[in-house]
């Protein structure tokens, strides 16, 4: 009883609907489904791998429309390690393009958001960007090496780790100390609490 | 996410600290950062098992962010390390920092109107993701429910909540769970559906979920409830659980079982692996079922995902679950599917897939009925399914009941 192999993909016939229409609809239904499910995860994802929100929901797009084209089905489970595989190699071919060609400021999607913004929320960003200033002033010399080395000029642990002439695990150690600081210094603590903390 | 203090354990600080590691593995730099497809999937794990694990990555997310909106400009035109540091805590509004080398090396920002444009862009650009963030929290976090709420769902809806006590509760589809929380016991009631409970350790206030049938007893443990018409299958995933049945009315006799005073039958004990299924019986004469087995328990939590597995059960139960998800409503026309029995998986999302399947698997045929319902008639084994209103075979390529043949 219950046997579920009594079909094989051989026996398959095409008649009555043909195979593109339905499978166009299935697939349709399981990207929206992963994407309902999955994209905040999908976004998160990306926005690390690009450190720019912007180009993440470009990436995750595009991801999807690759899904969407994808010729054969499969279980949910499957489809979201496809979508994660595609969105990374996608991610890849962003950063490489990006060594040729420096980054470029969003323009557009400051434009977007100017006006929409009040006063106030203006002026907690205001004080925060500043306090996130004097924070990374802060850190020892080689911590912030490492984050800036990171952040603004996409090195590799391991590029950072030559020009530092140290191990990859000590640049990853500066890494973690360097945002663990920002954070705790932006919550409100004083140089030395956020120090303490730090190296706890 | 202001700058006004907020006191942070040490606990959170290590949350924190694991989740810059992360965030900092995920973004390892220049295209040759390779990240394989395990650490992604223990990135997943460790992002979607705790809702803390996810808040602070957030946290860090952002700031990662702001610190892009604060240097982004200045990329091409100075190394900022190689400035004199500068630490001016007393003088916020100088521009020391990056910002003031940013100035400095890009004149067209620092234009009169351009520096003011510019800067009250990124500001605004930071103060949305901040909205943008607190929003996402605030839709991630699920509700608490009242100590005597009800928790119902509609068609085709999960849900996840967080309890009274700190447990939580996944429920499935068009499934309904009662809270009768008292203060030394939990007392909850699933009058229909499924309902998947991690339950909070407290010794002192024992946890049970009652189906009528069944109580389900545990103290710290993860288990999953799934309650049709005359069969109720308890899963456990963790720890262990205490089951009676036909049990007392709740909250006479207590949470505990004090079954053998009432002389009813001593509790079943069923550990994480194992499934507890009760059935009530056919009509005809066959007495009350109670079976434990070993199952995967992964499978039989799926639903949570959208996937709903069965192993062996019979045909009726599955079309009741399905009904819970399904826009349209399956009816077994002659209820007639008893010794069907099926395994394998549904999506919940392509159960027309799934009925163009059944329909070459069982001697039924699917056909459209009253207001959009669907009939699902059994024939006889050998007579050829008749013309139905639900796609055929050319539908099924790649359906959950081929999957695991052609993997």
């Amino acid at each position: 009883m219950a046997k579920t192999d009594t079909q094989t993909a051989g026996a398959v016939d095409p008649v009555a609907h043909g195979h593109s229409y339905f499978d166009t609809q299935a697939r349709s239904r399981d990207v929206a489904s992963l994407f309902q499910q999955h994209n905040q995860l999908l976004l998160r994802f990306l926005r690390a791998r690009l450190g720019s929100e912007h180009e993440a929901k470009e990436v995750a797009q595009e991801a999807y429309v690759r899904l969407l084209q994808l010729d054969r089905t499969g279980a949910v489970s499957f489809l979201r390690a496809y979508l994660f595989k595609v969105a990374m190699n996608l991610a890849i071919d962003r950063l490489r393009e990006r060594t040729k060609q420096p980054l470029r400021a969003e323009p557009e999607l400051f434009e977007e958001l100017e006006g929409s913004a009040g006063p106030e929320r203006a002026a907690i960003a205001d004080e925060e960007l500043d306090l996130l200033d004097i924070a990374l002033n802060e850190l020892p010399t080689r911590c912030r090496h490492a984050l800036v080395l990171h952040r603004y000029h996409d090195r590799t642990q391991r590029e950072i780790a030559a020009e530092l002439g140290t191990s990859e695990r000590t640049v990853r150690s500066y890494l973690v100390q360097a945002m663990l600081y920002c954070r705790l210094r932006l919550d409100g603590l004083s140089a030395a609490e956020a120090d303490a903390m730090v190296r706890q | 996410m202001n700058t006004s203090s907020r006191p942070r354990s040490a606990h959170d600080v290590q949350r924190l600290r694991e989740s810059t590691e992360w965030l900092i593995r995920l973004s390892n730099g220049a295209p040759d950062g390779t990240l394989d497809d395990e650490e992604l999937a223990a990135w997943i794990r460790w992002y979607e098992t705790d809702c803390g694990n996810a808040r602070a990555f957030e946290e860090m997310q952002t700031l990662w962010d702001r610190l892009g909106l604060l240097g982004r400009a200045s990329v091409n035109a100075a190394a900022p390390f190689e400035r004199e540091p500068a630490p001016r805590p007393d003088a916020p509004a100088e521009r020391n920092g990056l910002r003031g080398v940013l100035e400095k090396f890009l004149p067209s920002l620092a234009g009169a109107s351009g520096r003011r444009f510019a800067w009250g862009s990124l500001l605004a650009a930071g103060a949305l993701g901040v909205c943008a963030l607190v929003a996402l929290v605030m839709m991630r976090t699920p509700l608490t429910l009242p100590p005597d709420g009800t928790l119902g769902t509609g068609l085709a809806e999960n849900q996840e909540a967080v309890l009274p006590d700190g447990s939580t509760v996944a429920l499935g589809a068009h499934s309904s769970l009662a809270l009768e929380y008292e203060p030394a016991a939990r007392h909850l009631k699933l009058t229909q559906g499924q309902a998947y409970f991690n339950v909070a350790k407290d010794k002192t206030r024992p946890f049970a979920v009652d189906t009528g049938e069944l109580r389900i007893l545990a103290v710290g443990t993860a288990f999953d409830v799934r309650k049709n018409d005359g069969r109720v299958a308890v899963t456990v995933t963790e720890g262990i659980v205490d089951i009676i049945t036909d049990p007392p009315p709740l909250g006479s006799a207590g949470a505990a079982p004090s079954s053998r005073a009432t002389g009813r039958s001593a509790p079943i004990r069923v550990a994480a692996g194992y499934q507890l299924i009760w059935d009530k019986g056919a009509s005809d004469g066959r007495k009350q079922i109670l079976q434990l087995s070993q199952v995967d328990t992964a499978g039989m939590t799926a639903w949570r995902e959208g996937r709903l597995e069965y192993v062996n059960e019979p045909l009726s139960v599955v079309i009741a679950d399905v009904n819970r998800y399904s826009s349209r409503q399956l009816l077994v026309d002659g209820n007639d599917l008893g010794s069907l029995n099926f395994t394998g998986t549904i999506l919940v999302d392509s159960i027309e897939d799934w009925l163009a399947a059944i329909q070459l698997s069982f001697p039924v045929n699917v056909r459209e009925g009253q207001d959009g319902a669907l009939l699902i008639r059994r024939h006889a084994s050998d007579e050829a399914p008749a013309a139905s209103a639900i796609p055929q075979p050319s539908a099924l390529r790649g359906t959950p009941l081929q999957r695991a043949e052609r993997s």
